[in-house]
C-alpha cells in the first residue's frame, strides 16, 4: 500500500529526512511518533505528494508519487494540522467544494456528504457557517473533507491538536471505525496515548530518522530497559552518583536518577537502601511503567513533548 | 477551475461587508462624484464629460480595490493552510492561480458593468453608444486590474501587508491616473507619470468611446486597449513566475 525507500529531504543545510524507509500494509494504522521538529510533517508531506524528495522513491497504492502524482492524489486523503476551511461558508458548502475538486458528481457527492456528516455527528449543523462551529466541530469537518472521495489511504497530521477531550474521543472513534472498514491510516502525533490506542504499528522518528519501529510489544523489547524507578533527591554529588553507577544501570537527569530494572517491586527496597547508604536525601519516588513515553526517553534520551 | 471561481464568488456573496464594498460603495461614490463633476463648467446644463469622469474614474478605482482584496485573500488562504489543501487535490497547480485571475476578471467586469448601468439609469450615460468597444475596454481593464491583484499577492508576504500597501498604491495610482480628477487639469510632469497607471489607460479608452466618438478602428482607442493588455500580461506573467517560486518553497 505504502512503500517509501530511503527518502532524503534537505532544507538549506538541514537534512530533515535522512534515508527514511517505510512499508505500510493495506488496512494498517501506522503511527509516526516524535517530538516537534522530528520530521513527522515533512514525512507526511513527502508521502502525500506535497513535498518532492531529493532522493528515494515513494509508491502509494501502486502509483509512484513523482511519476503519477494525480492518480496518487485521487487515492489518498490528507487531514492537515491546520483547519483549512472557508469560515464564511457552511459545513455543507465546504464539503461540496472540496468534494467537487475530486470530480465527484452531484448526486453522489450529496449522498457522500450526508453519510460523512452523519459519521462525524455534524448533520444537524451542516447549514451553519463554519465560523460558528466549535474547535472540535471544525476539526471534524476538516476530517470529513478528506474522506468524501473515499481514499484508500488517509494521512492524518496531528488531527487532535487543540481540541476538547470529548471531540478528541469522537475523532478516535471515527478513526477506529475507518480502520475497521479497512482504510490504511498514517497518523502522526506527539501524544503517545493516541498512538498506543489507535495504531497497529508505530515508527519512532527523531532528527529525521526512524529510530525504532514495530507494535507496542516489539517496541518494548527494543527498549527493555525502559521500566524502573525514578528517584528525585535534594542534591547529588559526583561521588554519590559514581557509587550508584557501580550498583545498577542508571541515567541521571538533574536531581533525578532513573534506575532501570524489569523487576521494580523486588528491587525497590534494595535501591532505597543503597541510596540511604550513600547518604542521599530522597524527596520523590516514581515507578516507571513501560509505555511509549518511556520507550521514547530510553531510545532518544529526550522527552516527547518537552523537546 | 470553474469550481474555484464559483467558490470565490460564494465566499464574496456570503460576506455582507464585501458585497457592500464591491457593488454598493462604487455606486455611492460615483453618485457623489457625478453630482460634483456633472455640474462643473456649465450653467444649469449637465456636463457629460464630468459624468463620464466620475463614473468611469470611480469604477476603475474601486475595481482596483476589489482585485487587491482578491490578491490579499489569496495570501489569507495560504496562511490558513487552504493553499496546501488545494495542492493535495488532483488539479494542476497552475489552475489555482488561473482560478484567481479568472475570478478577478469576472468580478471587475461585473463591477464595471453594474456601475455603468447605474450611470445610464441615474445620469443618462450612453452605454449603448458603441457596445463592442465598451465590452472590449471593460475586458482590457479587467485583465490589467486582475494582473495588478495577483501581482500584489505574489510580491506580498501576508494578507495584512498587502491590504496595507495596496490602499496606498491604489490611492496614488488613482490620484495621478485620473480617477479623482481629469488628467488634463494636472501639470505636464504629472500627466507623463499618470501613463504608468491602469487608471489612465482605462479612462482614456472609455473617454474615447463615451465622449470622443472613437471606436475599434481608431488608433487612440486601440493604443489604450493594447497598453492595458500589455500591463495585464506583464503583471500576470510576473505573478505567475513568483507564484511558481512560492509553490516550490512550499513543496
Amino acid at each position: 500500500m505504502i512503500r517509501a525507500e530511503k527518502i532524503i529531504k534537505t532544507y538549506g543545510k538541514t537534512r530533515v529526512l535522512n534515508e527514511i524507509s517505510l512499508h505500510i500494509a493495506e488496512g494498517e494504522c501506522y503511527g509516526l511518533l516524535g517530538p516537534n521538529g522530528a520530521g513527522k510533517t515533512t514525512s507526511i508531506g513527502v508521502l502525500s505528494t506535497l513535498i518532492s524528495p531529493e532522493k528515494g522513491t515513494v509508491m502509494i497504492n501502486g502509483y509512484d508519487i513523482l511519476k503519477s502524482p494525480t492518480a496518487c492524489k485521487k487515492s489518498i486523503g490528507v487531514v492537515s494540522q491546520e483547519i483549512a476551511l472557508y469560515q464564511e461558508l457552511s459545513g455543507y458548502e465546504n464539503l461540496r467544494f472540496w468534494g467537487g475538486l475530486y470530480g465527484i458528481k452531484n448526486i453522489e457527492l450529496n449522498k457522500r456528504i450526508k453519510e460523512t456528516l452523519e459519521l462525524l455527528g455534524l448533520d444537524n449543523r451542516q447549514n451553519d457557517k463554519v465560523k460558528t462551529y466549535s474547535g472540535g466541530m471544525k476539526r471534524r469537518i476538516n476530517i470529513a473533507s478528506a474522506l468524501l472521495h473515499k481514499p484508500k489511504v488517509l494521512f492524518m497530521d496531528e488531527p487532535t491538536v487543540g481540541i476538547d477531550p470529548q471531540s478528541r474521543n469522537l475523532i478516535f472513534e471515527i478513526i477506529e471505525k475507518l480502520r475497521k472498514e479497512g482504510m490504511t491510516i498514517v497518523y502522526t502525533t506527539h501524544y503517545m496515548e493516541e498512538a498506543e490506542r489507535l495504531c497497529d504499528r508505530i515508527g519512532i522518528i527523531d532528527n529525521g530518522e526512524i529510530i525504532a519501529e514495530g507494535n507496542l510489544q516489539e517496541l518494548k523489547a527494543y527498549a527493555s530497559e525502559s521500566e524502573g524507578v525514578a528517584i528525585t533527591f535534594t542534591s547529588i554529588s559526583e561521588q554519590q552518583y559514581q557509587s550508584l553507577v557501580k550498583f545498577m544501570k542508571i541515567k541521571r537527569s538533574e536531581n533525578t536518577i532513573y534506575f532501570y530494572t524489569p523487576e521494580v517491586q523486588k528491587e525497590l527496597a534494595k535501591i532505597i537502601l543503597k541510596c540511604t547508604e550513600v547518604s542521599l536525601d530522597i524527596t520523590q519516588i516514581e515507578i516507571i511503567k513501560s509505555n511509549l513515553e518511556t520507550i521514547f526517553l530510553s531510545l532518544t534520551g529526550k522527552k516527547l513533548r518537552d523537546s | 477551475m470553474i469550481k474555484l471561481v464559483y467558490k470565490d464568488f460564494k465566499l464574496l456573496m456570503s460576506n455582507k461587508r464585501d458585497v457592500l464594498l464591491t457593488f454598493l460603495l462604487p455606486i455611492a461614490l460615483s453618485t457623489l462624484f457625478a453630482l460634483v463633476f456633472g455640474r462643473m463648467g456649465t450653467e444649469g446644463q449637465v456636463n457629460m464629460g464630468g459624468i463620464v469622469q466620475a463614473i468611469v474614474g470611480t469604477a476603475i478605482m474601486m475595481a482596483l480595490f476589489s482585485v487587491a482584496e482578491i490578491g490579499a485573500s489569496f495570501l489569507g488562504e495560504k496562511e490558513e493552510g487552504m493553499l496546501k489543501k488545494l495542492l493535495w487535490a488532483p488539479l494542476p497547480k497552475s489552475h489555482i492561480l488561473y482560478g484567481k485571475i479568472l475570478f478577478a476578471n469576472i468580478m471587475v467586469g461585473l463591477q464595471l458593468l453594474i456601475v455603468f448601468i447605474y450611470g445610464k439609469i441615474a445620469f443618462g450615460l450612453d452605454i449603448f453608444i458603441n457596445v463592442p468597444a465598451i465590452i472590449l475596454m471593460v475586458t482590457a481593464v479587467s485583465y490589467a486590474s486582475s494582473g495588478f491583484g495577483v501581482f500584489l499577492a505574489a510580491i506580498g508576504r501576508s494578507r495584512k501587508q498587502v491590504q496595507a500597501y495596496a490602499t496606498l498604491i491604489i490611492l496614488v495610482m488613482s490620484g495621478i491616473g485620473g480617477s479623482m480628477m481629469p488628467v488634463n487639469m494636472m501639470p505636464d510632469f504629472m500627466q507623463k507619470v499618470s501613463m504608468f497607471s491602469v487608471n489612465y489607460w482605462g479612462m482614456q479608452g472609455f473617454y474615447d468611446v463615451f465622449l470622443r466618438d472613437r471606436g475599434l478602428t481608431d488608433h487612440h482607442f486601440l493604443q489604450a486597449l493594447l497598453v492595458l493588455i500589455l500591463i495585464g500580461t506583464l503583471l500576470n506573467t510576473i505573478a505567475f513566475i513568483l507564484f511558481k517560486k512560492n509553490l516550490n518553497a512550499i513543496t
